[in-house]
């Protein structure tokens, strides 16, 4: 193997991550090559080196601060109506479903609701019948009264049209 | 002791006590991780709490489907990546240039261990910053968080091979940016 290709590999190397074969390869080369082996060195004193960056303690009362930070912010952006109503994003799956049981509802009541068109004659309009019957049969009669002053009805007319009723 | 996503799930339902428990546990590592994205102490403590602010705004809709260390950096990485493009976009030109000098020639005499640690600090933060997005967060999670290359690239979206790729070749690029610092031995050391 080149120098470049063992460049390539020497982290995986040293992560244990090569197989067999390659891993012999690599240690073959680099009991060879001065120069691979200060670039595997070099890599492992980098990675300790990045080490020396120490790191830094949190405030004591962070968790206090972050309880403070939360409750002026739900204040400060606790949403409005307004807010609410441009923030609404339609749930398509809610949408659908309530849609299906709006039209599942209206087809039940069309199908099941009672029939008023047909119902024909009720016991009020039997009623109804019956004192018009009685009412047409009282007008009849008072025509009839009223008539009869004329008295019976004559039918027979002579050729100049005279006649008739006397 | 109980698992964060219980933790997570008890302050999905209203438990802050939970909360303040996940904080206990995970503060220090994301103050840490946004501390070596900005190199100040303040402003990290500033983005860390903005970091479990979210995550706690997010409890609501939290489902427990991924690992929470995960979520976590996800999120840390995101506040912290969004933050040192704002502040890089508020640089000075001068200051740019100052900032991507040559680390090579910085000359350092190293005669005091307090002194070098603090001067290595820098170096080591504006070679760090050099490097590309993916390789600096891939190494700084693997190096200084101790997440597994799996949990890497859960943070990334990646995979486990690209996530070897980064932080090798962003290593690569360390060796030779901080070779000053590194000896021909391979000891470095005051």
């Amino acid at each position: 193997m080149e120098c470049k290709d063992i460049k390539g590999i020497l982290i995986q190397y040293s992560l244990g991550d090569l197989g067999q074969v390659e891993k012999v390869g690599v240690e073959k080369h680099l009991e060879e090559c001065n120069e691979c082996r200060l670039y595997l060195s070099q890599s492992n004193e980098l990675w300790n080196l990045l080490d020396t960056w120490e790191e830094v303690e949190p405030d004591d009362n962070f968790i206090s601060q972050f309880w403070d930070q939360a409750s002026i912010d739900e204040t400060k952006y606790k949403p409005g109506f307004l807010s609410q109503l441009r923030n609404f994003k339609l749930n398509w799956t809610l949408a659908g479903a309530m849609a299906s049981i709006f039209l599942v509802s209206i087809i039940t009541f069309a199908v099941f609701s009672p029939d008023t068109t047909n119902t024909l004659f009720t016991s009020a309009d039997e009623q109804d019948e019956l004192i018009l019957i009685e009412l047409d049969n009282a007008l009849s009669r008072e025509t009839a009264d009223v008539l009869s002053i004329y008295g019976p009805w004559d039918n027979t007319l002579d050729v100049n049209g005279n006649g008739g009723m006397n | 002791m109980e698992s964060d996503i219980e933790l997570m799930l008890r302050t999905k339902a209203g438990d802050d006590d939970a909360f303040s428990e996940l904080m206990n546990r995970h503060y220090k590592g994301v103050l840490n991780y946004i501390y070596r994205f900005t190199n100040l102490k303040e402003n990290s403590e500033d983005l860390a709490q903005e970091v479990f602010l979210r995550v706690y705004r997010s409890a609501t809709k939290y489902r427990p489907e991924a690992k929470f260390t995960t979520w976590l950096y996800r999120i840390a990485t995101n506040v912290s990546l969004t933050y040192v493009k704002k502040k890089n976009k508020n640089v000075s030109l001068d200051e740019m240039n100052e900032k991507t000098g040559e680390i090579e020639d910085s000359g350092v005499e190293i005669s005091d261990d307090i002194i070098y640690r603090k001067e290595i600090k820098n170096v080591i933060f504006s070679a760090m910053e050099s490097l590309p997005e993916r390789e600096k967060v891939a190494i700084m999670l693997c190096k200084y968080e101790g997440l597994s290359y799996e949990e890497t690239a859960d943070v990334l979206e990646c995979t486990v091979g690209a996530v070897k790729a980064y932080v090798h070749r962003g290593r690569m690029k360390l060796v030779n940016k901080l070779k000053p610092y590194l000896t021909e031995e391979g000891e470095y050391g005051v």
